[in-house]
């Protein structure tokens, strides 16, 4: 009894720091680049998870097989080229201590992007439209109704929303803090976060006066920056950011080992990013990764070709766009 | 006494003076692959297949047991030694060297005790038998992990060589990481390791920690490249440790044929050693094997695995949706580790991405990596 009694003690007394902290405290969520092994392995994480929605998509919707070479370059740049990001947020709530991690990329929904590839353009296509280094979320990019609408109903694609992951999709900017700041950035990564925090916060899914540890694989944009910033004042939040800085190219390395390591970080996540849309996106062999077939002759089949590859020693067929 | 069976174990891969010299943290095939397309063009430097690079070095590439070939028509290369001493480090031997290490990287070499892997009777224990111990210990999974893994995850085998090494993937990292940095700032989770070993419930390990540990296998298989160790040793590329692994869990569970599948360090003369020796994912005498043959028996053992999950619970099941999440979105990608092709469309795109070749030469290695996956994903 005595015990009990101590331990909610304890927890009441959990929670009023909790509440004290956040009242006393604005709040803030410091920014830095950062470099490392375990960055890029859970930001390749948050790519793979995005890339495999697509998979499902194409798989399912049977669009994938259709287009030309040049619409199917396309697919791979916009599954490779988006900013992904990660955020994991600690709250207390009833004396106990739970973390939500919330996973975005940037862009509007799939079939908003998909719809601007031609896949019904004959011929081979060229190879042009592979380059380029700009992803949707680093233009200036209004989400609409409508836009939200489809990536609500593309939740289907994704790993269903548990406690303690959850995908932030796009989100409508009234009655937010950050309303101002999400008009031409609301396609974010980092927006579609701290939007989906907020709403959090607001249903009560989690608590106020939490403390957030971000990830983004690009530097984070000016506006988000200041949405942060909305964000750790208006909730009590603190935290930090880290992000990864892309070397810039055609000017001389940076002379901070923070920020060189930092680009070397973000070409490694960049490589590993393309080599998984080169290998995943093809016309006629984009699988559903949900649907991996482990059993009977499908599996056989696939067993058979790797090998016969691996004892390959006459050359092959063309294959695929 | 893990530093000296380390120490031991690199030695037998490496003759005495590379180790003098600690070549460790030289990628090999990664320079090989620089060094030749920028002398030759990317069209010339791989104009070769993953067969073709395999029967360099194996005396017979159908079989698992193949011994190396005494003489690599590689090294026979008039490029060869100019390629050698563009290499970043000093041994005596550099030519010998820069060979086993070009072997070893690729996956050709075996996990005989007293000859690849020093397994002393203390290791043995620990492991609780020889073979299994060899495997292990080439796989540089410590024995806490090894049996937590299995411990954790049933007869799903395959699923625990990918949480062992992925939990070794972790305690490496934390332990490399300078004093003074902080953990965070690095994506570093040291606690993650220490709830894993801690947990004696397989259903309350952390969704997150459980995807944690699933983005850092994912990241080690899709660089492909060998990994350093906390004793600044080289590991083997990630989906052979992962093969290797699950040979030493396949090893602890014991047979129940007759024989065995080794007789000492060698296979059984009673069991096929050509490329018939999987068939019907039959046991291999692992030890006896090489990495890349391990890595082919791998791929039918998991298929099988997967398989029977998917007979044993329903689609909703919580513990068949984590099984399901390892297999389908982690373990699957040792599918393609042996191709040479992959990583190297990924070391020319990085030499792109510096300025060390122009776009299009990219375009040849690509098509040539785009080709293979698409023959085997078709």
């Amino acid at each position: 009894m005595t015990n009990r009694t101590t331990l909610n003690v304890l927890r009441l007394g959990a929670l009023a720091w909790s509440l004290s902290a956040s009242m006393a405290h604005a709040g803030k969520i410091a920014i830095a680049p950062a470099a490392g092994e375990g960055i890029v392995a859970m930001l390749n994480g948050e790519s793979t998870l995005f890339a495999n929605a697509y998979r499902t998509m194409l798989a399912k919707e049977g669009i994938a097989t259709t287009g030309n070479s040049t619409a199917w370059n396309r697919v791979r740049f916009a599954t490779h080229s988006p900013t992904v990001a990660r955020m994991e947020y600690t709250f207390v709530r009833n004396g106990r201590q739970f973390t939500r991690i919330y996973h975005a990329r940037s862009g509007p929904a799939m079939e908003v992007v998909l719809s601007r590839i031609d896949f019904t353009a004959p011929g081979n296509g060229s190879r042009s439209g592979s380059s380029g280094t700009e992803s949707e979320g680093s233009r200036p990019y209004k989400i609409t109704e409508e836009d939200i609408a489809k990536d609500f109903a593309e939740r289907k694609y994704y790993p269903i929303d548990t406690e303690f992951n959850v995908r932030a999709p796009n989100l409508p900017p009234q009655d937010s803090v950050l309303e101002s700041l999400a008009t031409n950035n609301g396609g974010d990564a980092e927006l579609k976060i701290f939007r989906q925090i907020e709403n959090d916060i607001a249903t009560k899914t989690v608590s106020r006066g939490g403390r957030l540890v971000g990830y983004v694989s690009k530097a984070v944009c000016q506006s988000c920056s200041a949405a942060s910033v909305a964000l750790a004042e208006s909730f009590g939040i603190e935290g930090h950011i880290y992000q990864l800085v892309e070397a810039a190219t055609g000017v001389p390395l940076p002379r901070d080992p923070k920020l060189l390591a930092s680009g070397e970080s973000s070409a490694e996540l960049k490589s590993l990013r393309k080599a998984y849309a080169a290998s995943h996106f093809k016309r006629d062999t984009v699988t559903d990764p949900g649907e991996t077939s482990w059993a009977g002759t499908e599996a056989l089949e696939h067993i058979d070709r790797i090998e016969a590859e691996e004892a390959r020693t006459a050359l092959a067929a063309p294959c695929g766009d | 006494m893990k530093c000296v069976l380390r120490l031991a174990c690199v030695a037998a891969l490496l003759p005495c003076p590379a180790l003098a010299a600690k070549p460790t943290a030289v990628d090999i095939h990664h320079q090989l692959i620089r060094y030749r397309v920028a002398e030759e063009g990317v069209g010339r430097a791989l104009d070769y297949s993953t067969r073709e690079f395999v029967a360099n070095f194996l005396e017979d590439p159908d079989s698992p047991y193949s011994a190396l070939r005494g003489a690599p028509p590689i090294a026979n290369e008039i490029w060869w030694s100019d390629f050698v001493d563009s290499l970043p480090f000093n041994a005596a031997d550099k030519p010998a060297v820069a060979l086993d290490m070009l072997q070893w990287q690729s996956g050709f070499t075996k996990a005989r005790p007293g000859i690849e892997v020093a397994v002393d009777a203390a290791a043995a224990r620990r492991y609780r038998g020889r073979e299994v111990a060899a495997n292990a210990i080439k796989a540089g999974v410590d024995a806490d992990i090894f049996w937590k893994a299995s411990d954790m995850n049933g007869a799903m085998s395959t699923v625990a060589a990918g949480h062992a090494v992925a939990l070794q993937l972790l305690r490496e990292l934390s332990r490399m990481k300078a004093t003074t940095d902080d953990d965070q700032a690095h994506g570093i989770k040291p606690d993650v390791l220490a709830r894993y070993l801690a947990q004696r419930n397989p259903q309350n390990i952390d969704e997150n920690d459980q995807r944690y540990l699933a983005d850092l296998l994912r990241y080690a298989i899709s660089k492909g490249d060998f990994t350093v160790d906390t004793d600044g040793h080289r590991q083997l590329p990630a989906a052979y440790r992962v093969a290797r692994v699950a040979a030493a869990y396949r090893d602890a569970k014991g047979y129940i044929n007759a024989n065995g599948y080794c007789l000492g360090n060698e296979p059984h003369p009673r069991e096929p050693s050509g490329s018939d020796a999987t068939e019907y994912n039959r046991p291999l005498c692992f030890v006896a094997a090489t990495d890349r043959a391990v890595q082919s028996w791998f791929r039918r053992q998991m298929r099988e695995e997967a398989s029977s999950v998917r007979l044993a619970h329903q689609a909703t099941d919580t513990a068949s949706a984590r099984l399901s999440f390892w297999l389908n979105t982690v373990l699957v990608l040792t599918d393609l580790a042996p191709f040479v092709e992959i990583g190297e469309a990924a070391v020319v795109d990085e030499m792109v991405g510096a300025g060390a070749l122009a776009e299009d030469g990219a375009a040849f290695a690509e098509d040539r990596a785009n080709q293979l996956t698409c023959r085997i994903r078709k």
